[in-house]
């Protein structure tokens, strides 16, 4: 039997900020008016202590089965809503917000009426979705006490450890026949000098010896299925072997490469050579027989072809030039610049002592680009104004990191997303930097962006934090705001729905009545592509169903 | 509201737009306050026949706001609503109603301005077509 629908309506003021621009009184009176409303409470502030119990003594007393709040954005008060409900015995997702301050008193200020209106049309399809709203259970789900890291540089080292290190299992995956990634390449990591290899060699041995810790080198993700919680990974390494995977969280460090110098400022390999070769000079004590060094930034970068700017080339080629001041102080050192990025105090510092150690710093523009002659660089000085011959014995490339091809390919495996320059991109750039919008994802390092050394590690400190939450409590809670099979009966197993999820979220089961679909609930995050998509109408979004879309619609509408 | 008023719906998705919208709001910024709006969690989850619903039952104009291509929290959303679009104009021309009272609009700022600018250009264009005239049957 269909319970009796009693609505009880509450309409804040806000203070002023809904009051002040509209009717609150006559909102509040006309809400009384509306079908299944049998109690109306006019607030000053719903969310406030005393609004809160308003709501819950609402409940109580009126026996209310659903509840409205008109006030501000759900995007701030709705939990704080919900919870009033739920400790009111009455199920959360029987409620429902309508916005009549950002999205009416404050953007019709001086349109009182049509704002009253406005405000008295969003009630009442508020109170229409709300009459159709169903009550639903929070979805939990176990998860899988392990942790696979893609990428075995700095970042995918760093956040591997810090898992290991707290007890969980994690599963390290390289591409390549090594561990080490791009610090293997450098000579001294900035800004304390110590040097790379040792440096990223005693984290590998850490890695190496670490019991929670299996390393798969020379191995590449095939498929990634399931979701948060229960991913099953399958790898294969270069023997061909697969590799299969029981993992709760994955962590991405893939990171990035340098631009390849190649058709960049005459650049040959040996007298124009690009920032890594340097490294590997100052590595090997090849720079003895150069005495006039030309350093030139933003080479491939920050042009039409590749907008961004790489942020570290600055900075490395500032402590390589002071590298090379150490070795021959002798050598005379010009650093062709764009704009510097010397962020932060440490930053700055070293900056000031490059200038101090006779370092010279010449600013140049991208319509007038340095020439590589012979043995000179010719460079317009945009400061001076006039056109400078710096003799040059060694000219170094400074190129930016550029995101891997494969990040297309294995963003589409894993289902995320990778910015307009083919970086990995993440949920939100303050609330969750280092999340992926899909649960249970997360990314650092070089993946993401250029970062420096220090950067990458704390964000994969960052990424091994957030992920071992879920790993910790052992369990996930999901919002029951996800698809369902509603109508299994209309359900023809076409698999649409399936094909179009791109949460990787429904599967097609055989059951006695045949093939149909069915939701993993805890893997669907409520887009509703298939509800939209299917042709029998079976599947549905829950809590944004189209019965309850129409009838917002319709009760603006039929008045 | 005035019988000469149009009525006007857009379904926006929860990201982009309807941040955008509440941003509006703190903002300030003022716009047409003959639109009503509808959250939903993706425009990717919006049918034809909830388009449809609202012309039949007396709306001038329908605003689908989602998040820019490429940016979609559900990787595909918007793409799929963008076609959705397409073919649901060539069902309004069947119906006799003009297929440019319907529009997709993608947000790439969460700017308050932006909304309301959009928001405003859209009503204008909606007030100079007038009100629907014909009956939408199902």
């Amino acid at each position: 039997m269909e319970e009796k629908l009693r609505i009880g309506v509450f309409v804040c003021n806000c203070g002023t900020n809904i009051g002040g621009f509209l009717d609150v009184p006559e909102v509040a009176e006309y809400s009384k008016t509306l079908p299944g409303v049998v109690y109306v409470k006019e607030n000053l502030f719903t969310c406030s202590e005393s609004g809160v119990n308003e709501i819950k003594e609402g409940i109580k007393n009126n026996n209310l089965n659903r509840v409205v709040v008109a006030a501000c954005t759900p995007l701030t008060h709705e939990p704080t809503f919900r919870a009033a409900c739920e400790e009111a015995g009455l199920n959360p997702y029987l409620f429902e917000f309508v916005n009549i301050r950002e999205q009416c008193s404050w953007v019709h200020k001086n349109e009182r009426e049509e704002a009253t209106q406005k405000a008295k049309d969003l009630v009442r399809m508020g109170v229409a979705r709300a009459s159709k709203l169903e009550p639903k259970d929070r979805i939990t789900a176990g998860v899988i006490p392990s942790a696979l890291v893609i990428g075995g540089g700095i970042s995918g080292l760093s956040a591997a450890l810090s898992l290991a290190n707290r007890g969980f299992k994690v599963k390290l995956i390289e591409k390549e026949k090594k561990l080490g990634g791009l610090v293997k390449s450098l000579y001294k990591i900035y800004p304390e000098n110590i040097n790379a290899e040792e440096y990223i060699n005693q984290k590998i041995n850490e890695v190496k010896k670490n019991k929670n810790i299996n390393v798969f080198t020379s191995t590449e993700i095939k498929n990634v299925g399931g979701y948060i919680g229960n991913y099953k990974v399958k790898a294969e390494n270069d023997k061909g072997n697969e590799l299969n995977f029981d993992i709760g969280v994955i962590i991405v460090a893939t990171g990035a490469k340098t631009l390849s110098p190649e058709g960049l400022f005459s650049y040959d390999g040996k007298k124009v050579i690009d920032m890594l070769q340097l490294e590997d000079k100052l590595k090997n004590d090849g720079i003895s027989q150069y005495k006039n060094f030309v350093m030139i930034l933003c080479a491939g970068s920050r042009n039409n072809e590749r907008v961004y700017c790489s942020r570290i080339c600055c900075m490395s080629a500032i402590k390589n030039a002071l590298l090379i001041k150490e070795k021959n102080p002798e050598s005379k050192i010009f650093i062709l610049y764009r704009d510097l990025q010397a962020y932060g105090t440490t930053n700055e510092e070293t900056l000031r002592r490059a200038k101090i150690n006779g370092i010279r710093f010449v600013n140049y523009s991208l319509n007038k680009l340095p020439e590589v002659e012979d043995n000179t660089v010719r460079v317009y000085n945009e400061i001076l104004g006039k056109e400078l011959l710096i003799p040059a014995d060694l000219i170094i490339l400074a190129t930016p990191l550029v995101a891997p091809e494969d990040n297309e390919n294995l963003s589409k495996k894993l289902k995320v997303t990778l910015d307009e320059n083919g970086f990995y991109l993440e949920a939100h750039i303050k609330l969750r930097p280092l999340d992926f919008s899909t649960n249970g994802i997360y990314v650092c390092g070089t993946a993401h962006w250029p970062a420096s050394t220090e950067e990458s590690t704390t964000q994969a400190l960052g990424a091994a934090a957030r992920s071992s939450i879920h790993l910790e409590k052992k369990y996930v809670m999901v919002e029951p705001i996800v698809s369902s099979v509603y109508y299994e009966d209309e359900c023809r197993g076409c698999g649409l729905c399936a094909s179009l999820c791109p949460s990787n979220a429904i599967e097609m089961v055989e059951t006695p009545k045949g093939v149909k679909a069915k939701v993993i609930e805890v893997a669907c995050r409520g887009c509703g592509i298939c509800g939209a998509s299917c042709y029998r109408h079976a599947i549905r979004m829950n809590h944004f169903s189209d019965e309850q879309i129409k009838a917002q619609i319709r009760a603006f509408l039929e008045e | 509201m005035n019988k000469k008023d149009p009525e006007i719906i857009i379904f926006a998705c929860e990201w982009t737009p309807y941040i955008g919208a509440d941003n509006a709001g703190v903002e300030m910024q003022q716009y047409s306050p003959f639109v009503r709006i509808i959250r939903v969690i993706c425009t990717g989850q919006i049918t034809p026949s909830n388009i449809l619903t609202a012309f039949k039952n007396g709306a001038d104009g329908v605003m689908i706001a989602g998040c820019e291509e490429g940016d979609c929290h559900y990787i595909v959303g918007n793409e799929k609503c963008i076609k959705v679009v397409e073919e649901t104009k060539q069902l309004l021309k069947f119906s006799g109603i003009e297929p440019e009272r319907l529009e997709i609009k993608l947000f790439t700022e969460v700017d308050g301005s932006t909304f309301a600018s959009i928001v405003n250009k859209f009503v204008m264009k909606i007030r100079k077509m007038g009100k629907v005239q014909t009956e939408v049957s199902s």
